[in-house]
């Protein structure tokens, strides 16, 4: 048994391998056309030359019968052999990966069927719940239309196992129906709550302390700094600041995930930032991002890799490809662990790394796989078919499976070398994980 | 024309279109590739153009042996 942990999209991904081959396959039949030309070019003076009693059996009408009849037809073959193997390369590349999708695919069918029970009631359970804890009726439609207590079937230790979700079968995926239209109708609402009511953005001043610690040489490191980010639990983001032996100011910062399941307090890692950033807003916990950078001296052409677990990593991956944000601030690459972040398009520059496992549902969240570009890496783990039995107990439960300690181990496997696409990303970011460094950690809290 | 220069710039012509499919290819080693196997192309593509260098090399010759 092999770890179940698989890659998809980046420099190793079906896009980008058949894009380069087809490059390839084009030019060289281009060129293998070039080359007939020639041949046929010279094998028409060799039949004129023939015909002249003078040039009949000289050296140069030998020379061009041999380049056009010998030559030429060999290198054209040759040349057009390595367009047909090349194009035979793609072909069986992209066989090779539809093979592997639907050995995967059952496990797929499994996860996106998950995804698309939970991550509906999951969401409005979000918002529902905090919006429930102020009172609202809000809460009280999204009981009337899904006839459910949704609290009570989203939270992790009452979720049922995706195995138990393929059981059900359509049938009961059709029942769900009439309450996945009932629950869009109370997200709609709640988009015009956020829109309408919840305060002002944030323009706060930011509180900053020295921590200590060594700085990330690897991204399973990364994920620990995550972690010990989130044990702020007050909206606080982490920046690791050094000079490289290049002169250029590199810096990593580290986003939390969800601190805050209301929306009223001033922790903008909260279920408010989920609902802004589900509608395609910038929530306050970005602008705690921008402001810390600024905080930290960040200028632009500063190299920054920004880094977020759960929300965080959706905050990172907006900002990322925010204009606004990247003329000020230059984002190298982006590390995200249990994002939902399928809907939010990045700029080619940017190279991303996502870490999603599938047992996890947050991931899912935004009902759409990441998209498979040259730049963008996502890293499947099915961690509770790991062959490590910790890792197993890890990811248990659906909660577990979101937690920072999990994707740890994934980062690891990524570490140690998983795909050419994760091998590529980490050459990408080899200065952000830079082991002579001697960083200055700093956090900031709002 | 008299059969020799025909022949040279038959020669000639021959040689353009081995010129331009060497920059064809050398156009796509040069692309910014973006796989992971972007190496092992490049190396593949190189093979290709010396292939295609050496048949100019001796088309060349022909012409210059022609007078």
């Amino acid at each position: 048994m092999t770890e179940p942990i698989w890659s998809t999209g980046g420099s190793g991904g079906e896009h980008a391998v058949t894009q380069d081959l087809e490059w390839a396959v084009r030019a060289l039949r281009a060129a293998a056309q070039r080359v007939a030309d020639a041949g046929h070019v010279l094998a028409l003076k060799r039949a004129s030359l023939q015909l002249d009693p003078d040039l009949h059996h000289s050296a140069l009408a030998a020379n061009l019968g041999y380049a056009a009849h010998v030559k030429a037809p060999i290198l054209e073959d040759s040349v057009q052999d390595m367009a047909t193997r090349l194009a035979k390369v793609a072909q069986a590349y992209i066989a090779a990966e539809r093979s592997a999708r639907q050995r995967l695919g059952r496990l797929d069918a499994i996860t996106d069927r998950a995804r698309d029970l939970a991550s509906v009631s999951a969401a409005s359970v979000r918002t529902g719940a905090a919006i429930a804890v102020m009172g609202s009726p809000l809460a009280w439609a999204a009981g009337a239309l899904t006839g459910r207590n949704l609290a009570a079937e989203a939270l992790p230790h009452s979720a049922p196992s995706t195995t138990a979700l393929l059981a059900r079968e359509d049938a009961e995926l059709a029942s769900m129906s009439p309450s996945v239209v009932g629950l869009e109708a109370v997200l709609a609402l709640t988009a015009w709550i956020i829109e309408n009511v919840v305060g002002e953005p944030w323009r706060g001043t930011l509180s900053a302390t020295p921590c200590t610690g060594e700085g990330s040489t690897s991204v399973e490191d990364i994920m620990r700094h995550l972690l010990t980010t989130e044990q702020f639990n007050d909206g606080s983001v982490l920046i690791e600041r050094w000079t490289g032996t290049d002169g250029l100011v590199r810096r990593i910062v580290y986003i939390p995930g969800t601190e805050d399941w209301t929306v009223w307090d001033h922790n903008p890692s909260d279920a408010e930032a989920d609902g802004e950033l589900r509608f395609g807003r910038l929530p306050d916990a970005a602008r705690v991002v921008q402001a810390a950078l600024t905080a930290d001296g960040a200028r632009p052409g500063d190299p920054v890799l920004l880094a977020g677990h759960s929300l965080g990593g959706t905050v990172a991956t907006a900002l990322a490809a925010s204009p606004a944000f990247t003329k000020v601030f230059t984002v190298m690459g982006v590390v995200t662990a249990g994002s939902p972040v399928g809907t939010i398009p990045l700029p080619w520059r940017v190279n991303a790394l996502h870490l999603e496992g599938t047992r996890d549902i947050v991931p899912g969240l935004d009902g759409k796989p990441n998209p498979d570009t040259p730049t963008r890496t996502t890293v499947h783990h099915d961690a509770r078919r790991s062959e490590q039995p910790q890792l197993q107990g890890e990811a248990r439960t659906i909660g577990s499976a979101h937690h920072l300690n999990t994707y740890a181990q994934t980062a690891r496997l990524v570490d140690e070398g998983l795909s050419d696409s994760t091998n590529d990303w980490l050459r990408a970011q080899a200065a952000f994980l830079d082991t002579a460094k001697d960083p200055v950690l700093t956090s900031y809290a709002p | 024309m008299d059969p020799l220069t025909s022949a040279r710039i038959a020669l000639m012509r021959a040689i353009d279109d081995v010129e331009a499919a060497i920059a064809t290819v050398r156009a796509a080693q040069e692309v910014d590739w973006v796989s992971a196997l972007a190496a092992r192309y490049r190396a593949e593509l190189y093979e290709v153009i010396r292939d295609l260098a050496r048949f100019r090399d001796h088309l060349e010759y022909v012409r210059a042996e022609s007078g």
